[in-house]
């Protein structure tokens, strides 16, 4: 992050030097793991970061059936367990899934990207990717991810991908007020950090 | 991260217990996923699995069947135009290479990148080998087998003994004494 300050004051002070603000203009962010296990060092430090900065939310993000479950407990002892429950999940998607399935078939609504004025959020199905492949950018209102990885074997061979992926923010969210996580199933969620604050 | 092998939901036979599957599902990549498509968390062979509605059995899947005539390859393309794709060989491996530049879809922009490598069996003749795509998506690449088992070329190799030379053993031995002492 302060690599990324220093770039800012940089080209507020050097507007005519484009070539060199150019790899600069790019902000990244961390990506926030959740797994229940990791054993490697770079793993280990980002999982701890998350521990550290794990937001518990409040459980009425929590789906209805879980709710019972976690009102009795102390959140705090249960981090992880409450992340996994804490994507939204079936009690708010029964109530308005046959509207989201007609918003799909349809294909205009933008599905994975809820757009409100207080809430952002993507979904994206990175199951073949590792968290470590996963770059998160933000850009003149754009958010890119890109993910890649290199030849990897399966049961069939050998295969590498890589995918970017561009949304569009919505007006005024930077970099600073964006959150990404990585569950351990294989879904990237980045949304507004503070979102369930105002909701 | 190695250790990270999350299963998949899909698919839950008892062929995908064994090490190699004919048909392997889940690889299309880079998919949105929308709120009301991740069903209730559920537990599957230990592990907390998402399982998702979008996730159609029929798509995203790479399938090898080899019999006695031919090795046959259905891969699902779908992501990709035909004049996107590249099939080639190099040696005994068979290449599938897919590459889109940025196109909308319904989550917003993307653009994607493949390579998949299969293993020819040894009885494949590379130059044999012929790709179709069809309509929906599925390529499908068919070479010929011959059926004849690869002969294995052995030779033996011939080992030479060196002997040792009387004069630099006995050297060796007192070097040996002297160290002793």
């Amino acid at each position: 992050m302060l690599s990324s300050a220093w770039a800012k004051s940089e080209r507020r002070h050097q507007p005519i030097n484009q070539s060199a603000g150019e790899a600069y203009d790019w902000e990244e962010f961390a990506l926030t793991l959740q797994l229940p296990q990791s054993n490697t060092g770079a793993a280990t430090y980002l999982s701890a970061s998350a521990m550290a900065e794990a937001v518990i939310r409040h459980w009425v993000e929590t789906p209805i059936r879980y709710q019972e479950q976690f009102d009795i407990q102390e959140l705090e002892a249960h981090k992880l367990d409450h992340s996994l429950y804490a994507l939204p999940g079936p009690s708010t998607a029964a109530l308005s899934s046959s509207k989201c399935i007609a918003e799909s078939t349809a294909g205009a609504g933008k599905s994975g990207q809820e757009e409100e004025n207080t809430c952002f959020q993507v979904l994206l199905d990175v199951v073949q990717f590792r968290p470590e492949d996963i770059i998160i950018q933000t850009f003149e209102g754009w958010l890119l991810i890109k993910a890649q990885h290199g030849p990897r074997m399966d049961e069939h061979g050998f295969i590498s991908r890589s995918f970017t992926r561009q949304y569009k923010l919505p007006n005024g969210v930077e970099n600073k007020d964006l959150s990404a996580l990585f569950c351990h199933d294989g879904i990237l969620v980045v949304e507004m950090k503070n979102s369930v604050g105002k909701n | 991260m190695a250790a990270r092998t999350v299963p998949h939901a899909y698919p839950m036979s008892s062929e995908y217990e064994f090490a190699n599957p004919s048909k392997i599902y889940d690889q299309n990549f880079g998919e949105g996923v929308s709120s009301c498509e991740i069903l209730a968390p559920a537990l599957y062979h230990g592990y907390y699995i998402r399982p998702r509605i979008n996730k159609q059995l029929d798509r995203g899947t790479s399938e090898i069947s080899l019999n006695e005539h031919k090795f046959q390859v259905f891969l699902d393309v779908c992501h990709f135009l035909p004049d996107e794709l590249t099939v080639r060989t190099v040696d005994n491996l068979l290449e599938v290479m897919g590459q889109h530049p940025q196109k909308a879809d319904r989550h917003g922009f993307i653009s994607r990148e493949f390579t998949r490598t299969y293993i020819l069996p040894l009885d494949v003749d590379p130059l044999l080998v012929r790709a179709t795509l069809s309509h929906d998506g599925i390529l499908s690449i068919v070479a010929p087998r011959t059926g004849k088992e690869v002969k294995a070329r052995v030779n033996e190799v011939k080992i030479t003994q060196q002997e040792q030379p009387v004069g630099k053993e006995e050297q060796s031995e007192e070097g040996k004494g002297k160290e002793e002492s």
